[in-house]
């Protein structure tokens, strides 16, 4: 059989979780419970739209109690493996 | 007195203290498990948590109306009968709604698809026939979807099989609500204050003690300003106790508007009254946003973008005020000071909102212009309103969205007096026009920009007057 044939014979049926999605029992991300100390993942954005990056400063952000690791385009463009920029833990 | 709110959740009554102070939406999702209704925009925009809410039409009738819980707090629906989209299902089988998305590929990342489903079914119940386009387009304006395309969505609204329906009225009804409504509530935790009168003059009272407690409507704005944490709902009064309040009605060729009736209740009373208003409110807001603001929460949030302001400035709108020892009919002309400042004492508590009736041979008109069509904020919006015989007998014009409060311009309203409608006449009204408005930047627009719009609206007006009376 070819892959138009294939084509031929194939009838749409609905998307497999759409029985889910319909009646709002799909389990997304944000439905999960966090476990006790989960850690996760923040995105810090620049304030300006349009900016040239001269420096990074992570200095103030060690400092806070809840920060686990930082994470730059740096870290993950020089390492082989995705380090952190720095660890606390 | 009561120490906690009453809510009928998917027919379950849960009695509610500290969680009166959280938005619906996070109530449902993190203290009862019910994770199908979502949250995206958090503001009211996108729709992803749509719940439907138990309403009593003017003929005492009941029906299942959209509403959006990320910006409603739980005490604000007091007495409340909701239903959220674990509710839709019968027998563990799909109902038509479900099926009919679910068959039409209706569904991508299905992240916004409870929401959809949620105002598809307020469509279906509400309506005896079969859904038309534009019908399901009206009522879906409160709904975004990112990636599935509305094209599916509307498809399968089409196609929904009524006869198999069977209507979530029939199926959740519970008519012990009342009980509870005679009495009224006091919520005390922590920082934490939800008011809830039975009368006016108690109502009053706690006006007059508690000048930092804040009278909340439906929160459809102040709720956003919570969620994106620019105030803080923590001291509220709600007037949803108080019946004289949920009344609309004409004196005297007058309409008289209570604090607790909604944007959708105005609209469907000003049909065949002030057809005009009736049509501008179809594109005041989504459903779910008009079946729980109210004409008086626009007022007393009193934006200068506030979509009823114009309207209200040139129908001779006038805010009724009571305190403990008397009350006052403010004219609207006079209630804004400044920027968010109105002309109200802090004892005092804004029961109503009249306007008059619009004589019909007056030629009268209400512009907005806003990003998108529905659903946005105004970025201008206008009225316009003559008495027109061969030249102009009166003028009456207002707008919004043009400087720290919605204003009637005078100055163009006095020089288009007697006038006779020419090119000449219509370049020196735009003139004066233009400055009587002080516009600033912001988001929505430039200064210049609403100029123009401005401009705009105002010879469309005039076009439009010459073309059907001259």
């Amino acid at each position: 059989m070819s892959f138009l044939d294939i084509l031929h014979e194939t009838k749409s049926s609905p998307h497999d979780s759409a029985h889910l999605h319909v009646a709002g029992e799909s389990e997304y991300i944000d439905d999960i419970r966090p476990e006790h100390n989960e850690l996760y993942v923040g995105l810090l954005y620049s304030p300006y739209a349009r900016a040239r990056i001269k420096e990074i400063n992570l200095s103030e952000i060690i400092r806070l109690k809840d920060i686990v690791a930082v994470f730059t385009a740096q870290s993950l463009f020089y390492n082989k493996r995705v380090c952190p920029d720095f660890r606390v833990y | 007195m009561r120490d906690f709110v009453v809510l009928t959740i998917n027919g379950q009554r849960h009695e509610i203290k500290e969680a009166a102070f959280m938005m619906l939406s996070d109530y449902l999702r993190q203290n009862l498990g019910l994770k199908g209704t979502k949250i995206v925009c958090a503001e009211g925009d996108c729709g992803a948590c749509t719940v439907l809410c138990l309403k009593k039409r003017p003929d005492e009738s009941l029906c299942f109306e959209p509403i959006n819980s990320c910006i409603a707090l739980v005490g604000l629906l007091d007495n409340s009968q909701i239903l959220t989209v674990e509710a839709l299902k019968e027998e563990g089988q799909l109902n038509p709604v479900q099926e009919a998305l679910s068959a039409c590929h209706a569904s991508q990342c299905g992240f916004c698809t409870p929401g959809f489903v949620m105002a598809l079914s307020a469509l279906i119940e509400n309506s005896s026939e079969v859904l038309g386009e534009q019908q399901i387009k009206n009522g879906l304006t409160g709904n975004l979807c990112r990636c599935t395309g509305y094209q599916s969505i509307i498809e399968a609204a089409v196609s929904i099989n009524k006869n198999s329906y069977t209507p979530l009225l029939e199926r959740y009804n519970e008519p012990s609500l009342k009980i509870v409504k005679s009495e009224a509530c006091s919520i005390i935790c922590d920082d934490n204050e939800f008011l809830a009168p039975k009368t006016i003059s108690q109502a009053c009272d706690i006006r007059s003690k508690k000048p930092d407690v804040r009278i909340v409507a439906a929160a459809t704005d102040l709720g956003v300003l919570h969620n994106k944490n620019k105030t803080t709902l923590n001291k509220i009064m709600s007037l949803h106790l108080i019946e004289e309040l949920d009344t609309i009605n004409i004196v005297k060729d007058r309409i008289i508007v209570g604090a607790l009736v909604s944007l959708n209740r105005l609209r469907d009373y000003t049909k065949n009254k002030t057809p005009e208003l009736a049509r501008f409110l179809n594109i005041f807001a989504s459903p779910q946003i008009k079946n729980v603001a109210t004409l008086v929460g626009n007022v007393a949030n009193g934006s200068p973008i506030a979509d009823t302001l114009p309207f209200l400035l040139i129908a001779d709108g006038q805010v009724h005020t009571r305190d403990s020892v008397s009350s006052r009919e403010i004219p609207i002309t006079e209630f804004y000071r400044g920027y968010k400042s109105l002309a109200l004492k802090p004892s005092e508590i804004i029961t109503h909102v009249s306007f008059g009736l619009i004589e019909p041979s007056y030629f009268f008109r209400l512009y907005k212009i806003s990003q998108r069509k529905d659903l946005d904020i105004s970025t201008v919006n206008a009225a316009f309103l003559v008495k027109f015989a061969s030249s102009i007998t009166f003028a009456k014009i207002a707008v919004g969205g043009v400087a720290a409060t919605a204003l009637r311009l005078y100055k163009t309203e006095d020089f288009l007096k007697d006038k006779i409608l020419d090119d000449e006449v219509i370049d020196q009204a735009a003139a004066i026009l233009h400055s009587e408005i002080k516009p600033i930047d912001d988001l929505r627009g430039s200064a210049k920009y609403r100029h123009a719009v401005l401009d705009g609206f105002f010879r469309q007006y005039l076009s439009e007057l010459k073309k059907e009376r001259m």
